[in-house]
């Protein structure tokens, strides 16, 4: 049910759906916006950590460079989030959700292991 | 593409919308409160309405360090709050040998007689951290919420220009006689437009000071790189915890508490320690265990003072008095800039002689900044209205934006439907339903005027369960008025409960009048008190909206 109605501008379809559909619709999405959100956040994490161990590395202080990664993590998370919700169709956000969470990651992780 | 972008913009902004409008109304309304919240504890503590105007420099020595020996022999820390004017009295807080929790003072700025307790949070302490965690202090979960909902926020504000067609036709257009709906909608618009740098800036600040609740790793990802062996593996996790507790039990003032834990939660790595420590100069000077006379402390006010001006020195802080390794600490008002001062000034307790003082860095100075917009610590009283009046316009930004929602439902399809009965109960426990509660927590204040206890519970409490009861029942009342008369019970509900705001809102000024003396004509013009005038009038304010409001809505109910 979900794949039917993926994509989110598609909803207005749903018009002649039973009672429990449009719940279950209602509860996938929540769900799949949930974790959309927290895959988020933890991207955001990563970069933050990242761009902070990187902001050291070019010479900045240790405490600004926590103070400036830690003030733009906030951007990068309204931007993920933005750009997430901005994909079209489910899987597709997933998609690049996940392949940006992983390459945050892959990142914190090297940087952390160059350490 | 283009128009497929704007759609699930308009998707995420109606959603985000719906689930966060409600939090975000109560954390907005309670954030502008807090820019007036001495004034309310003016308000709500009437012993501490004192002028200032009579009022002289106290001296710490011969005045203030007598009433301290008195009262904290054996403390480990003495921390004195200067009067001032928004808070005009003296304050003590000293900890024990029996207990580590500070115990607090007040005294009368020009007599030093000791003040009654206050026995309210008042706003300081009621108001203000619900704003920041909701109340809701056990592992950050207050903060959590408040975090979700102010990246919802900046998610609303931003998909909110992408779906805004007219940003620059609206700014403009303001149709009030022209329908509700309409109404409605212009003003949801205008405020979004012209109030846009506010809520961007007011939104994003808020989450950046408290950073290292939301970011809590990125200390330590820097840390390692700094440190690869990390000191996080030197330390077994007994000493974290002990470290920890150490801060919890400090003695420090309510708002350097409040305001520390807003920005760092409560549990400490070691790495982030050491942040604040280096970033913000909070290192806690130990004891060596030589015993040593306090020297005097009016002569560093006075050094400081020549340097920076007079008045410069709101808190002293005495680590260790008594002992060879104690320090003053001196901290700086930041009356006279936006950004938060965190530059003290550090005397030797024994000598006298001054030591190496912290000096925040240029990137410091910037986050010092961008905290100093949130907090409003400045003296400027045009500004901290403007404030008030923006943060007024961000609720009316939110609540509007929910009313669109239900009402374009309600006209299309007669509210029949549970999601739409949803809404309307829950936009009207939101917005009437809080400001209600509010008002209860004044008058319940007044009714109980300051007896410790009131049926075996403590006043504190009452207030605050006050002011959640009467949340709850404005929710209650909601749903039922909804849910009973589907196609009308809104309005009926909108409208009983603007009665209620209002009845309030007189019955507090009333009470006030009746518990302190203290009438609008006596405050306005016989014996000047702005801080209580300010709030009767606009709790009366309050009140004749509140009524026109009701009215209006009764006489759509009618026809």
């Amino acid at each position: 049910m979900l794949k039917k109605d993926s994509r989110l501008s598609h909803q207005a379809k749903r018009g002649n759906q039973s009672a429990i559909s449009k719940w279950l619709f209602t509860t996938g999405m929540l769900a799949h916006s949930i974790a959309i959100c927290l895959l988020c956040y933890l991207s955001s994490g990563q970069l933050v950590n990242t761009t902070g161990a990187l902001l050291y590395h070019m010479g900045m202080p240790w405490t600004d460079a926590v103070v400036v990664t830690s003030m733009l993590g906030f951007i990068y998370l309204v931007l993920i989030l933005l750009w997430a919700f901005s994909r079209n169709g489910v899987l597709r956000t997933w998609l690049n959700v996940s392949s940006l969470t992983g390459f945050s990651i892959f990142m914190a992780w090297i940087i952390g292991a160059l350490a | 593409m283009k128009d497929g972008f704007r759609t699930r913009m308009s998707l995420l902004h109606t959603w985000a919308g719906l689930i966060l409008s409600g939090l975000l109304f109560a954390i907005f309304w309670t954030g502008t409160l807090s820019v007036f919240d001495k004034e309310i504890d003016r308000w709500m503590m009437p012993h501490t309405r004192i002028h200032m105007d009579t009022a002289r420099p106290l001296s710490v020595d011969r005045e203030i360090i007598p009433l301290l020996a008195e009262r904290a022999e054996g403390a480990k820390a003495w921390t004195i709050v200067l009067p001032a004017e928004r808070r005009p009295f003296l304050t003590l807080a000293y900890d024990s040998a029996k207990s580590h929790i500070a115990q607090r003072n007040s005294f009368h700025p020009i007599t030093l007689e000791p003040l009654p307790a206050p026995n309210t949070r008042g706003a300081s302490n009621f108001i203000y951290p619900f704003h920041h965690n909701l109340t809701l202090r056990q592992n950050n979960i207050g903060a959590l919420l408040v975090g979700i909902a102010s990246m919802g926020m900046l998610c609303l504000l931003i998909s909110g220009i992408v779906i805004h067609r007219r940003i620059f036709a609206d700014f403009f257009t303001l149709r009030l006689l022209r329908g509700f709906s309409r109404a409605n909608l212009d003003i949801h618009n205008l405020t979004g437009v012209v109030l846009l740098p506010f809520t961007i800036v007011i939104t994003l600040s808020g989450l950046m000071i408290a950073h290292l609740i939301y970011f809590p790793k990125a200390p330590d990802a820097v840390f390692a790189q700094l440190n690869p062996p990390s000191v996080t593996q030197e330390r077994p996790k007994s000493k974290v915890r002990e470290a920890s507790r150490k801060r919890e039990q400090d003695v420090s003032s309510e708002n350097e508490d409040e305001m520390t834990d807003a920005r760092e939660g409560s549990r400490n790595s070691p790495a982030r320690s050491r942040f604040i420590a280096e970033s913000q100069g909070r290192v806690r000077p130990q004891a060596i265990g030589q015993p040593a006379n306090v020297a005097a402390i009016d002569p560093m006010i006075a050094a400081t003072e020549s340097e920076l001006g007079q008045g410069a020195v709101y808190m002293i802080r005495v680590s260790n008095p008594g002992d060879a390794g104690g320090v003053v600490a001196l901290r700086l008002n930041g009356d006279n800039s936006v950004s938060q001062n965190i530059d003290n000034r550090r005397f030797s307790t024994a000598t006298g002689e001054e030591l190496a003082h912290f000096n925040s860095s240029s990137t410091t100075n910037v986050f010092n900044f961008i905290a100093g917009m949130h907090y409003i610590k400045f003296k400027h009283w045009p500004l901290r209205w403007l404030y008030f009046i923006a943060g007024l316009g961000a609720c009316a930004l939110i609540a509007t934006g929910l009313l669109h929602w239900t009402q374009a439902r309600n006209q299309r399809q007669g509210s029949t439907g549970f999601n739409v009965s949803f809404m309307n109960a829950h936009n009207i426990a939101a917005i009437t339903g809080i400001i209600s509660a509010t008002g209860a927590f004044l008058v319940v204040n007044r009714l109980l005027n300051n007896r410790e206890q009131f049926a075996g519970i403590s006043s504190r409490d009452l207030e605050v369960y006050a002011f959640f009861g009467v949340w709850l029942a404005c929710l209650l009342h909601a749903l039922i008025r909804v849910f009973l008369n589907k196609q009308h019970g809104y309005r009926k509900a909108w409208a009983e409960q603007c009665c209620a705001i209002a009845l309030i809102a007189i019955a507090a000024v009333g009470l006030n009048w009746i518990t302190t003396g203290d009438h609008l004509l006596k405050t306005l013009f016989t014996h000047t008190y702005w801080p209580v005038a300010t709030l009767d009038l606009v709790l009366v304010t309050s009140a004749v909206m509140a009524i026109y409001a009701a009215r209006k809505l009764s006489v759509i109910r009618e026809s």
